[in-house]
């Protein structure tokens, strides 16, 4: 554009001297009502004035009237600014100002990349040559004037004004956001370094349970062959009390063993992990485990019965485990009644839960959650046997499986066991 | 620790804002983003990297947000160019399209340097 350097002419002013009037009178009455005019227009007397231009005439307004969308602008919570086409910064609004920390007075005038760090440079410039009607987005930060870093998200429009091209800047304060997330992403990490310690110190465990208990068998065995072999060997020079003593050492190197090749088994369980998935049909399981416990069962007078018991995913060896355990708990935990012990399974969600209840001793709801635990035992040895890891087998062999076990009792009505297990994929819902 | 809008005698640089002194200090009138004004902050930034690299301040002054700041330079239309230093102080109207006339205006040489 063309555009002069001089202030434009208003119509009606001859170009040069003509008329009758001497030159100083018609140049005086000129200059007189431009005067006139100057005073209105500053006066504030006038909206706008109409000027002709080559082509056409134009309209241009004196007051402001775009000053509600101004007005809005200075007052938004977000931060505004406009960029000439040679990157200055032709205005910038209370809240830009503010989240810089800046007058407006030198912002306004600088050049934009004035406002961000070193390291958003590139992203400001690019952000900047967005087209005509198009937008575009990126983060970066705003630096203040003390060297401070505000994050924020900058969204970049071209105006095109009758030929120039202005961009819109809108900076939204990211700080809030930046701040929760970092927060959160701390929390996170925390938790998984919590998470692995747990794993790693369980593993740790499990691997000294099961170091532990498998050296111990052998030592063990010594003892327990040793002192058998000593009782032959000095057999009836052995007084009574030598005897008596001589049978302590060898219980008690018995029950060690059992209790040893009970942590073994409990060690065992869920080492090497999900290799061995599969279907399992419960129905067969149950009938399996009242076939080893016959001994049991006949012993105690018992009647074990089963509903139709679904199929389940997981480890075959575990799950029978698990139902041997329950069923011959039940069995060995008898009061006066003739024992009766009853299998049953519902679908709940993505699992079955069954139920293996009995008619026995019950168990003190205090001890629900302690029972579990491994050579928790409620009895003195002696009043039933065992080594008490039985029920703390049954919540590892439930929890590798995703499920969870828990009891409902009171003492003398009876024990129900409840524990959940994966149903098998195509299983029909009931 | 800046002097306010209204201290319109202080052509001098204030240390405060850490501007250094410069030979030569622009102020641009404009009134919002209207074409021309627009243009006139282009063309003015462009001319003064060419000819003036190092040696010029420009305060842009936006009407619109304070119109009364036009009193002290007696501004009667926008944009427009006052040159506060050198003394005497210069104006030039329009959007300063013109390199020559500029020059001329604010007396200064063609060439840069």
């Amino acid at each position: 554009m063309a555009g002069g350097a001089s202030l434009p002419v208003p119509p009606g002013v001859p170009d040069g001297v003509s008329g009758n009037a001497p030159d100083g009178v018609l140049l005086r009455e000129q200059i007189l009502d431009l005067e006139k005019r100057l005073h209105a227009i500053r006066a504030g007397g006038i909206d706008s004035v109409v000027l002709g231009g080559p082509d056409r005439e134009s309209v241009f307004a004196l007051t402001n009237t775009s000053r509600t969308y101004r007005a809005i602008a200075e007052n938004m919570g977000e931060g505004a600014a406009t960029v000439s086409e040679r990157g200055v910064v032709l205005y910038v609004n209370l809240m830009l100002a503010a989240m810089l920390a800046g007058d407006r007075r030198h912002l306004v005038g600088a050049p934009v990349t004035d406002m961000f760090g070193a390291a958003d440079q590139s992203t400001v410039s690019g952000l900047l040559a967005v087209a005509p009607g198009a937008t575009t987005r990126a983060e970066a930060n705003l630096r203040r004037r003390d060297g401070a870093l505000v994050p924020v998200l900058l969204a970049a429009t071209c105006l095109d004004l009758e030929g120039v091209l202005v961009r819109c800047l809108i900076a939204t304060d990211l700080t809030a956001r930046k701040e929760a997330e970092d927060a959160l992403a701390r929390g996170r990490r925390e938790l998984e370094r919590r998470s692995e310690e747990l794993e790693r110190s369980n593993r740790d465990l499990e691997q000294f349970a099961y170091v532990a208990s498998h050296d111990l068998q052998e030592p063990l065995r010594m003892v327990s062959s040793y002192t058998t072999l000593l009782a032959e060997d000095l057999g009836d020079s052995l007084d009574d009390t030598a005897r008596r003593h001589l049978d302590f050492a060898h219980d008690g190197a018995a029950r060690m063993q059992q209790l040893v090749s009970d942590l073994l088994h409990y060690a065992r369980v869920s080492r090497g992990a999900d290799t061995g998935r599969q279907r399992v049909d419960c129905d067969q399981l149950v009938e399996t485990a009242t076939v080893d416990l016959h001994e049991a069962i006949a012993a105690a007078g018992a009647t074990v019965t089963h509903d139709p018991l679904p199929t389940v995913t997981g480890m075959r060896t575990e799950i029978e485990q698990l139902f041997t355990n329950l069923v011959g708990n039940a069995v060995k935990f008898r009061g006066e009644e003739p024992v009766r012990v009853h299998v049953s399974a519902a679908r709940d969600g993505p699992m079955w839960r069954f139920s293996v209840a009995d008619n026995g001793i019950g168990i003190d709801p205090a001890q629900a959650e302690t029972i579990f635990d491994v050579f928790r035992r409620l009895h003195k040895p002696g009043s039933y046997p065992g080594t008490g890891i039985g029920l703390a087998i049954c919540k590892k062999v439930v929890e590798h499986h995703g499920g969870r076990i828990w009891v409902e009792s009171q003492p003398g009505t009876g024990a129900t066991f409840r524990f959940t297990l994966p149903a098998a994929d195509n299983d029909q819902v009931d | 620790m800046m002097s306010g809008h209204s201290d319109e005698s202080q052509d001098v640089p204030d240390p405060a804002t850490g501007n250094p002194a410069v030979e030569y200090y622009l102020r641009l009138y404009v009134a919002g983003q209207s074409p021309n004004c627009v243009r006139a902050v282009d063309n003015l930034t462009r001319l003064c990297e060419e000819h003036l690299p190092g040696q010029y301040r420009i305060e842009l002054i936006d009407l619109v947000e304070n119109p009364t700041l036009a009193r002290g330079d007696e501004i009667v239309a926008v944009p427009t160019l006052v040159r506060r230093l050198p003394p005497p102080p210069r104006k030039i109207i329009g959007d300063l399209s013109q390199t020559e006339n500029v020059l001329a205006g604010l007396q200064l040489p063609e060439a840069g340097g």
